[in-house]
């Protein structure tokens, strides 16, 4: 039985030196972590305000609001007639659109004045059946940073689902 | 119960983003929206933040998070914003539970902080539980009042703080699970088993703690035998559930209690029932001298006579058998290290049946219950360095991205080419303010002219010339010079007008490029400022480096401490043989006595009859 005891301590003696040792190694990663976040956010301040400046900058975002169970398979964005951007949705993005996130799909730079966005996003429905949304609005382009959601919601009336693209 | 559970924080966004709740990993996915904590300002990036989140991508997560201005929030803002970055940085593995403690008023960090204390109970740390305990706040929310009562319950109990124990157990309901389990260890470490304990045991009536209540009855009876209330005993030994685990002791428990209240016949059924059950415990032993006892009570010495001398006969062989059994089983030790991780007996090449269920029984005992948590605990322990080596990779990667991402840059010589734009611009703007300037002074209204004006003026001048050759010629035509004349004015005043919009539009475009030349100023700037963190970079590559070679170090001593473990269960099995021997030893002794005593009354009676006679 003293044996067994003493075993146990000696045990509990090196789980409580290994516990300590872990702490203060927890502590240390800790500090070098938040050293690197912050590094990490001027960074990408820095890369933002270097490849986009605020004149030109614009940014499209994909939100999903729909009430039946649609998956979006591929989007395919073009400004003035030229693509510039096109995905292949995962179930995990898809979820994480149904939830609620907003996918930052484009973010590049255009000259101020007028210019015509479009979107073909397609569509899986429960039966596996593809869906084509076309959608195409023009925009003016100020100054200012531009921001347009592209969203497929359902309509209040008779509750078909569309495509709409509007000013953030 | 919870004492193997990493905390998964959710997130969701209903209009604006809005609440969190924490559920366990194997819930994973499962979003509860009615549980409202937060509520963050709208800002479109919140909900990208989101899209990472649910896409389970953290680090981009973490990355958009770091790019919203948080100098516009409202104090309240700015606290769910640092929580909201403080869960995802947990779902990312970037910190530990340390830091939740300074936003230990949320109901995540508290809920972390209870599975934090639970883990130190399971591990028997109670010094670090109470430290732990002490970082709670004084408001407990409601869903998590239960399990903070169940925890504190525990501690106190281990130190004996009864008053603290009775209210902690007092405000928990009477039909969780954490009651029971309180109960149970109440039955086992209480001062002196009580009536009331022995009520409460009973009362327990939820299936599925029938295991809980039985093991505390169990404990709880033996110490009612231990102060010779043999009534209190078997109340307590009834209340076993039939074909229990603890069913063969409880049987046995009861005997002894019937034993006590000299209801042996009562007696004899239950240790019947034990002897006949093939229990390869002592228990069986127990039983057959408890049985004996019981005979000879009831006037049939032979028949007790006989039960000794087979028990006595089959203890003896059980103890001779002991080494070799104990042998061939630690010679399996390796075996049995594995089976305490993965219960897999067939592994094992154990001999016979009665082994088997023997090492079952073996396997049962506290000890190894308790080396089993320790084996548990050190897996933990290299998970946890696992995961904080990998985390410490994907910094040592992120390090490496940012030093090459400005190495780029310098080799590009981005600073240069963004000094000579700056420059260029600077001079552009100049030469452009200047000559705006000139023209507005001298109000050359040719300096704007356009194509179309010079082509007018063109015609004018040409006009006037022939106006001039008319008049050397002696022809005059004053009403032609004076039309000439007026549709030169008309169209310098055309011009002027053109001027003044042209100067405005001028006036703009200076605007637009000190604008961009002031984009570009603060981009040198924060340029210059991030190559001033470059050597702090490099330092953190070599604490990266320290630190890995600690964790390497620290998986090192592990092997050492698993040694120890192995090194332990072998003492274990030792332990385990010494003790069943001595036990075996004990009923041997006690079943010789036991026969002595029949053999000397019966003696005694032949002698008094034979005397009687003569």
């Amino acid at each position: 039985m003293k044996l067994f005891l003493t075993g146990i301590i000696l045990m509990t003696l090196c789980l409580n030196v290994n516990a300590y040792n872990t702490q203060s190694i927890a502590s240390k990663i800790q500090i070098l972590k938040q050293q690197a976040v912050l590094l990490h956010k001027d960074l990408a301040e820095l890369e933002q305000d270097l490849i986009y400046p605020s004149t030109t900058q614009i940014a499209i975002y994909l939100a999903k609001e729909l009430q039946e169970d649609l998956k979006i398979g591929s989007m395919t964005l073009s400004v003035d007639g030229v693509t510039v951007s096109s995905h292949i949705y995962t179930s995990d993005q898809n979820k994480a659109l149904e939830l609620g996130g907003m996918q930052r799909f484009y973010k590049g730079n255009l000259k101020v004045g007028e210019h015509v966005f479009s979107a073909v996003i397609k569509v899986f429905n429960r039966n596996n059946e593809i869906i084509i949304f076309k959608g195409e609005d023009a925009f003016y382009k100020d100054n200012e940073p531009l921001s347009l959601k592209i969203n497929l919601l359902n309509t209040p009336d008779n509750n078909s689902p569309l495509i709409s693209l509007t000013r953030l | 119960m919870n004492a193997v559970k990493a905390l998964f924080l959710f997130v969701s966004v209903i209009g604006h983003i809005q609440a969190f709740s924490n559920i366990l990993p194997n819930e994973s996915n499962h979003l509860n929206k009615n549980d409202a904590i937060f509520d963050i300002s709208y800002n479109p990036i919140y909900k990208v933040v989101l899209f990472n989140y649910f896409n389970n991508d953290y680090q981009e997560a973490l990355k958009e998070l770091a790019l919203i201005t948080t100098s516009d929030l409202t104090p309240t803002e700015l606290k769910n914003h640092n929580a909201f970055k403080q869960i995802l940085m947990l779902s990312n593995g970037q910190t530990s539970i340390e830091s939740l403690i300074s936003v230990s008023q949320n109901q995540a960090a508290i809920e972390s902080l209870l599975l934090a204390i639970n883990t130190q109970i399971d591990s028997k740390n109670w010094q670090q539980a109470n430290k732990l305990f002490k970082l709670l706040p004084k408001e407990i929310p409601q869903q998590l009042q239960s399990q903070h009562l169940f925890l504190l319950g525990q501690l106190t109990l281990e130190s004996h703080s009864q008053v603290n124990y009775q209210k902690a157990k007092g405000s928990l309901n009477p039909n969780s699970l954490e009651y029971a389990v309180l109960l149970q260890h109440q039955s086992v470490k209480g001062n002196e088993p009580s009536i009331s304990l022995l009520n409460q045991l009973i009362s327990l009536n939820n299936e599925s703690f029938s295991h809980i209540k039985n093991s505390g009855l169990l404990a709880l009876g033996y110490r009612f035998l231990d102060i010779n209330d043999g009534q209190s005993a078997a109340v307590a030994f009834k209340n076993i559930s039939v074909n229990s685990l603890s069913d063969n002791a409880g049987s046995l428990g009861l005997g002894l209690a019937f034993n006590q209240l000299n209801q042996f016949s009562n007696a004899r059924i239950l240790l019947n029932r034990v002897s006949k059950s093939g229990d390869p415990s002592v228990v069986y032993y127990e039983s057959q001298l408890a049985d004996a006892y019981a005979l000879e009570q009831l006037g049939d010495e032979q028949q007790s006579l006989d039960k000794l001398i087979i028990t006595i006969a089959q203890a003896t062989q059980r103890i001779n058998d002991l080494p070799v059994v104990e042998k061939h089983i630690i010679n399996q030790s390796q075996c049995i290290i594995n089976l305490l991780n993965n219960v897999l007996l067939n592994q094992c090449d154990l001999k016979g049946e009665e082994l088997n269920e023997q090492f079952l029984s073996l396997l049962s005992t506290q000890p190894f219950v308790d080396i089993n948590k320790q084996i548990n605990s050190i897996t933990k322990l290299e998970l946890q360095y696992n995961q904080q080596l990998e985390t410490l990779m994907s910094f040592d990667y992120l390090l490496n991205h940012q030093v090459k991402l400005i190495t780029d840059l310098l080799n590009n010589s981005a600073m240069l080419k963004l000094k000579n734009e700056i420059k260029d611009i600077t001079a552009k703007t100049h030469t452009v303010v200047t000559n705006v300037d000139h023209a507005e002074n001298t109000e050359n209204a040719h300096f704007f002219l356009s194509e179309h004006y010079l082509s007018l003026q063109e015609r004018i001048d040409k006009i006037f010339k022939s106006m001039v050759f008319l008049k050397r010629s002696g022809q005059k035509n004053i009403a032609s010079e004076r039309r000439v004349t007026l549709m030169q004015s008309i169209l310098w005043w055309q011009s002027y007008s053109n001027f003044s919009q042209n100067i405005e539009n001028t006036r703009t475009s200076i605007d637009q490029l000190n604008k961009q030349l002031t984009d570009n100023n603060h981009a040198y700037d924060i340029l210059k400022q991030y190559l001033v963190k470059v050597p702090l970079m490099l330092q953190q590559l070599q604490t990266v480096l320290e630190i890995n070679q600690n964790i390497t170090q620290e998986k090192t001593k592990l092997i050492v401490v698993k040694k120890l473990i192995n090194n332990d269960v072998i003492n274990l099995f030792n332990t385990f043989f010494i003790e069943q021997k001595a036990a075996l030893e004990k009923v041997l002794v006690n079943a010789y006595l036991a026969k002595l005593r029949i053999e000397d009354a019966s003696f005694n009676r032949v002698l008094t009859t034979q005397e009687g006679g003569e």
